[in-house]
């Protein structure tokens, strides 16, 4: 599989777990909800017990910009198949289960174990890492979540939100986001490196609803260590609550 | 073996097919292709000199079926400069209910690729396409990539698990042949999965194999087998560093070992990712034993858009230490797929 495969399932399990942020114990301050209280509403426009979503991805940068098209089919559990469907990398699918992530390559009809130190690759040239998609959802008991204040994004009301990591194996160290005040989406995230440099930034727009989930339909992944790049993710059609076969979430199906 | 007019035929065939067929039914099938060119060079201390013969162009098309969940096909045909045609693919795919829960039985025939055993270059465990694969050159592209006319059975037993039954016609082969082979996945980590393989050949000629990969600290793979009374075992680490930030660095090195001969074979690789788009890496092809070379050199791909790529070899063989001719091989090859 290209990086650039690598990078279109990355971005789109990453994009969706980034919104999945779980909730703290905290304090709250001041006349502001506690911090548990705002990440849980945010969890709650992420968790579904399953979802089905078709998306475009356009990656840019120096060259100019590549397209790809994908479908997303993910259940609670964190189980999530990515299929590649348009664009040179066709045919090639990315499944996480648990902490596994697989990969098939149509050409030579094979699955692949991503283990290891593997998980590190980038992907597609993107700035994102396999590590990203092992997010099993288990960040609150991970960091450490302070509410800073309010800011705005966009124009809209945001809570100001630091998430630190408690253990130094975590990818990123920090991560500091925006939360909509009204839809509780994370509208903006950076994303901090152990030495505290900024490594990536997320912002999110076109917010719609969808059977009661508020969802991002727009988001734009920044690699702060890149100059002219970034990756724009517009979702296209997108199911929750779908009755939705196991089948999808195993060897048999991603090989198929 | 399909001759060259029947494998034209068979390509017109389909492209009369997608000229032809109402627009309703060609929406199931979505072609791609790949236009390519590659040449070779000889560089010594008297120039740089482009090998007779070895400058190709062509094109390969390609036409798969979409969007059907229990039928699916794939072709895939090669017309090069040389005015000579290679099928490269040819199969389709039925799926049947199945007694594990939300799996299928799979029915798969044509010529179609099949990926037994572990290993990158080498892999003792692949009783269908050899333990080394036929390679012109070293490159930054995969090595095992060979198809073969077959009927193949797989057979889920979970969720990561399964057999598979394969038989293969004597299409490109004298002698045909037949076997199974049985994938576990314990998922431990350091042991990933475990598989074991036979493929009987009329003559006949009995071929078994176990292989297995994990992960502790390197990722590794192993496969031990017995073709034919002849053992052969291959193992492999790899493991992606991150020294440098935005400067991966990826190791491979793979070795295979003949107990009953002196004679082994190495592959070492260290590939860095200079940008996103640009690769560059060493990489070599060792034997040691009985007789001794070497080949060795540099490769590296650009990518500056999706689905175009310019890639590059340099490669210097040495035997019983000493350089042999053509001094340096260069190979550049350039690929634009849509």
């Amino acid at each position: 599989m290209s990086a650039t495969a690598y990078a279109t399932a990355f971005a789109a399990i990453f994009m969706t777990a980034l919104a999945s942020f779980a909730a703290q114990p905290a304090t709250a301050e001041g006349g502001a909800p506690a911090v548990a209280d705002i990440v849980k509403k945010l969890e709650a426009n992420r968790i579904y017990d399953t979802s089905s979503m078709d998306a475009k991805l356009a990656v840019s940068n120096q060259f100019g910009i590549t397209a790809n098209e994908f479908t997303v089919y993910e259940r609670k559990s964190g189980d999530t198949l990515v299929v590649i469907t348009s664009g040179s990398d066709r045919g090639q699918k990315v499944l996480r289960q648990k902490q596994n992530i697989y990969l098939y390559y149509p050409e030579a009809e094979d699955v692949i174990w991503l283990k290891g130190s593997a998980l590190k690759d980038s992907m597609m040239g993107s700035d994102f890492s396999y590590e990203d998609l092992t997010d099993d959802g288990t960040i609150l008991d991970r960091f450490d979540a302070q509410l800073l204040g309010e800011d705005t994004f966009d124009g809209a009301k945001c809570w100001h939100i630091i998430l630190t990591a408690k253990a130094k194996t975590e990818t990123y160290a920090k991560q500091e986001i925006l939360v909509d005040q009204t839809s509780y989406v994370m509208r903006h995230a950076l994303l901090f490196s152990a030495a505290g440099k900024a490594i990536r930034e997320l912002s999110a727009s076109d917010i719609k609803t969808v059977n009661g989930k508020n969802i991002a339909f727009s988001s734009v992944m920044k690699d702060l260590m890149k100059k002219n790049t970034s990756t724009t993710m517009t979702l296209t059609r997108v199911e929750i609550g779908i009755p939705l076969s196991g089948k999808y979430f195993n060897r048999e199906e991603l090989s198929w | 073996m399909v001759t060259r007019r029947a494998r034209f035929a068979l390509i017109a065939a389909t492209f009369a097919f997608l000229t032809f067929v109402p627009p309703s039914l060609q929406a199931e099938a979505v072609p791609s292709a790949q236009i390519f060119v590659d040449t070779s060079l000889d560089a010594d201390n008297k120039g740089v000199r482009v090998i007779d013969g070895t400058t190709v162009g062509g094109i390969r098309l390609r036409l798969d079926s979409s969007k059907n969940d229990a039928l699916k096909g794939s072709f895939q045909a090669t017309i090069d400069s040389t005015k000579k045609t290679t099928l490269d693919r040819a199969y389709f795919k039925a799926r049947f209910p199945w007694f594990v829960e939300d799996t299928s039985l799979r029915f798969t025939a044509g010529l179609a690729p099949l990926s037994w055993g572990k290993g990158f270059l080498f892999n003792a465990g692949d009783p269908v396409f050899g333990v080394i694969p036929k390679v012109d050159a070293l490159s930054a592209g995969d090595y095992r990539t060979a198809t073969d006319w077959m009927g193949l059975l797989y057979l889920p037993v979970g969720t990561f698990s399964f057999a598979e039954l394969v038989c293969l016609p004597p299409v490109s082969t004298r002698r045909s042949r037949s076997g199974g082979r049985f994938v576990l996945t314990p998922d431990f980590g350091f042991l990933q999965s475990v598989e074991t393989g036979y493929l009987f050949e009329e003559g006949p000629v009995h071929k078994g194999y176990v292989a297995m990969d994990g992960s502790l600290f390197f990722d590794w793979y192993a496969a031990g087998s017995v073709f034919d009374g002849e053992y052969a075992i291959s193992f492999g680490l790899f493991r992606l560093f991150d020294f440098i930030p935005n400067l991966p660095l990826s190791l491979r090195t793979e070795g295979l070992v003949y107990p009953q001969k002196n004679v082994q074979y190495w592959y070492p690789s260290l590939t860095a990712g200079l940008t996103d788009e640009l690769e560059f890496g060493v990489q070599g092809y060792a034997q040691t034993g009985d007789d001794n070379n070497l080949t060795a050199g540099l490769v590296t791909s650009l990518s500056p858009l999706k689905g175009f790529t310019l890639s590059a070899s340099a490669m210097k063989r040495f035997e019983k230490g000493e350089a042999v001719q053509p001094d340096i091989l260069i190979k550049i090859g350039c690929v634009c797929s849509f």
